[in-house]
């Protein structure tokens, strides 16, 4: 029995860094996502096309905490309902909530920081990255200022 | 013709305002066409619309001699995928367009690389459009690849 992995983005531009980077995965990965998660209604169209479920997991900023709480919530529902063994994101926080319920139940971490965070990574990446198993950003010059944090390459 | 683009649904009344009354003025000559997403502030000067199936935008971007848009890497991977010249307006968190100022940095930073051009306020879009035909942007070389051989092989590892 292969490892199932769950692959999830925030629904726009982290969704389509994370397209790009399943094109490239579809011939590169051992296996291929039994479920994939993203945060509003109208970005599951963007997975259709796979064949597999689609989970919501709803919006949330920092200037939203009952938002954010609801969303908290759903990532714990989803994490537990699906138990991945391997999760891998291109953000953003509310993938970081979902990262962080994934990894208590188990689950292995690839976080990868969006390549709009060209000088530094994102509050969601750093918060991710010391529990991640493997932390990736797509500018060089980010990688020197975090510890644990590789460049492997670019999406955008 | 120069194509405006707020880039998504949200609204960039700053640029369309901007962009509309540099053309009314006449410091703007060329042809104009704008996308304005849900903002309130309705062009006079350029013809508009507010949103565009995919199919329509990039025949618009297609037949453009040059593109203005906000910084985000959506929209400036899209003009440099087609090697179209592009000025960007970065969204300020000070006037509610964005939840942060990333853009400022992202737009610096493909500037720094030679891939666009960047307006740094409303008031300077004319002028940074008027350096726009000498503008020849610096293809991006992307490597998708590499990551996903990166993650590839960390997967083949847990086996």
């Amino acid at each position: 029995m292969s490892l199932k992995l769950v692959v999830g983005a925030s629904t726009g531009g982290h969704v389509n860094e994370l397209l790009v980077l399943l094109t490239a995965a579809s011939a590169r990965w051992p296996m291929q996502p039994m479920a994939y998660v993203t945060t509003m209604g109208i970005g599951v169209q963007s997975f259709a096309a796979f064949g597999k479920p689609v989970h919501v997991l709803g919006e949330a900023d920092r200037t939203k905490p009952l938002r954010t709480l609801g969303v908290l919530w759903r990532s714990l529902s989803v994490a537990w309902q699906l138990r991945p063994d391997v999760v891998v994101t291109t953000g953003s926080g509310p993938l970081a909530m979902f990262c962080l319920w994934a990894k208590l139940l188990g689950a292995r971490i690839v976080w990868i920081d969006s390549v709009a965070q060209v000088d530094n990574m994102s509050l969601s990446g750093r918060l991710v990255r010391p529990f991640a198993d493997l932390c990736l950003v797509q500018w060089p010059n980010v990688v020197a200022k975090h510890r644990n944090v590789e460049y492997a390459g670019e999406l955008f | 013709m120069i194509l405006v683009t707020v880039g998504s649904m949200f609204p960039f009344d700053r640029l369309i305002k901007a962009m509309d009354e540099q053309v009314e003025a006449g410091l703007i000559t060329d042809k104009v066409f704008a996308q304005i997403g849900a903002g309130s502030y309705e062009p006079r000067a350029m013809p508009f619309k507010r949103f565009m199936e995919k199919q329509e935008f990039e025949e618009q971007l297609t037949e453009a001699d040059a593109v203005v848009s906000h910084a985000g890497i959506g929209s400036i991977a899209t003009a440099l995928h087609l090697g179209k010249p592009l000025v960007v307006l970065p969204r300020l968190k000070l006037h509610g367009e964005h939840v942060n100022d990333h853009q400022v940095a992202t737009a610096r930073k493909y500037k720094e690389l030679g891939h666009v051009l960047v307006a740094n306020s409303e008031a300077d879009l004319a002028h940074t459009l008027s350096r726009i035909s000498e503008f020849k942007p610096a293809p991006r070389n992307i490597n998708a690849a590499g990551m996903a051989d990166r993650i590839g092989r960390f997967l083949r590892e847990l086996k």
